[in-house]
């Protein structure tokens, strides 16, 4: 088990180190999968989510679904609990804004599917803010993808109503169909000021 | 004639050659007592070559969001300007500006009437703070997704501070009658090469 780098081996001693920290790689490799799932590995090493303040997503994704264009995320294993999302999106034509309230889940993404341009995947950031508070958990997210003139760049904001710390994340794609290989999924913990 | 001259800052670099950026937090804030006007990250060192602040605030406002100002090195002499983009309460789209005001404008605050849970989430770059040639300019994305009102909102915008001086104080405020509650939270990163 790897000792975080923010103490010293030799002391003991908490010191501040490099703040962003690599967690977790993913790259589909293999027959079509989903959710993709990060979960915490809650043994006190440096990639224990129970150290960091924030945790920050970035994904190259695309879906082998038909027509779905939709990533979505569920913390802690559960669709349970109540959520809200707000988007703005642009298509290159129109702007177009909205929201959802889908169980348990929040809508952070879109991404290209089988049916589009060959070989285009779409790019995907998401902040998770404080995610050992109490608060329920909030993410805001940004997502482009061009599909030879067309395609989207969006951005959005959601909430799911759970005051647990988030030990876990499932990103899916919509309609459950699967990951395109070459997907590649990296999570990263951001920790706070270690010293004062 | 090539009008271009190629920069190349001395850095050092990792064992297998590349550039590596160093992100150290400079300073987290967590307000652990109800009522607090503002959040303020002093002593700013001149040493990183950007700045990242993340907030997650609460406060007392009324409404379901409320506005996230911000004042830099404590000067309310030089004029702040801001503009956003955003999409707020489903289907609704928008822009607006703010010109030459004394704060500048940094995105949203969930307000009180809202669930005690809920928070808003900030994420602001300041670019290249501490050159004395350039006004300060940032950008910021920043969401909500209050109960109460349906006032969700995820909004993406930029600022400038019309003063060149390094930014060595960055005080975080919502108005004065709507202080911010147990749990907001703020941590100030820096980023430079290794």
């Amino acid at each position: 088990m790897a000792l975080p780098a923010y103490i010293d081996e030799s002391t003991g001693a908490i010191t501040d180190s490099e703040a962003w920290v690599a967690v977790a790689s993913t790259t589909i490799a293999g027959s079509p999968a989903t959710p993709v799932t990060f979960t915490s590995p809650d043994d006190g090493s440096s990639t224990d989510w129970s150290q960091f303040m924030d945790l920050f997503l970035l994904a190259y994704v695309r879906s082998q679904d038909s027509g779905d264009p939709y990533t979505y995320l569920s913390l802690n294993g559960s669709t349970s609990f109540s959520s809200e999302n707000q988007y703005l999106q642009g298509n290159g034509g129109s702007v177009t804004a909205g929201g959802y309230a889908p169980s348990g889940k929040a809508w952070i993404w879109r991404h290209p599917y089988s049916t589009q341009t060959a070989n285009v995947f779409g790019v995907g950031i998401c902040h998770f803010p404080d995610i050992n508070s109490g608060k329920y958990k909030t993410m805001i997210s940004q997502s482009a993808s061009d599909l030879d003139g067309s395609g989207y760049a969006a951005m959005y904001s959601n909430v799911i109503r759970t005051s647990a710390p988030i030990s876990s994340i499932s990103v899916h794609d919509g309609a459950g169909t699967g990951w395109t290989i070459g997907s590649r999924f990296d999570l990263f913990g951001i920790l706070p000021r270690m010293v004062s | 004639m090539d009008d271009w001259f190629p920069l190349r800052p001395v850095r050092h670099s990792s064992p297998d050659g590349v550039v590596m950026a160093v992100i150290e937090a400079i300073q987290t804030m967590y307000l652990e007592v109800e009522n607090v006007t503002i959040m303020t990250f002093s002593s700013i060192p001149s040493t990183y070559e950007h700045l990242q602040l993340r907030v997650s605030t609460h406060d007392t406002h009324a409404t379901g969001t409320n506005t996230l100002y911000v004042r830099l090195n404590n000067d309310s002499t030089s004029y702040y300007s801001s503009h956003h983009m955003q999409a707020y309460s489903g289907s609704g789209t928008a822009g607006s500006a703010t010109t030459r005001t004394s704060l500048g404008y940094w995105g949203d605050a969930i307000g009180g009437n809202n669930l005690a849970g809920e928070y808003s989430t900030v994420v602001i770059d300041i670019q290249d703070y501490a050159n004395t040639n350039k006004s300060t300019v940032l950008t910021f994305l920043s969401g909500s997704c209050p109960d109460a009102d349906g006032s969700k909102s995820i909004k993406f915008g930029s600022s400038l501070w019309e003063s060149t001086t390094t930014v060595n104080e960055i005080d975080v405020y919502v108005i004065s009658s709507a202080p911010f509650q147990r749990g907001t939270s703020g941590t100030l990163y820096g980023i430079r090469s290794s």
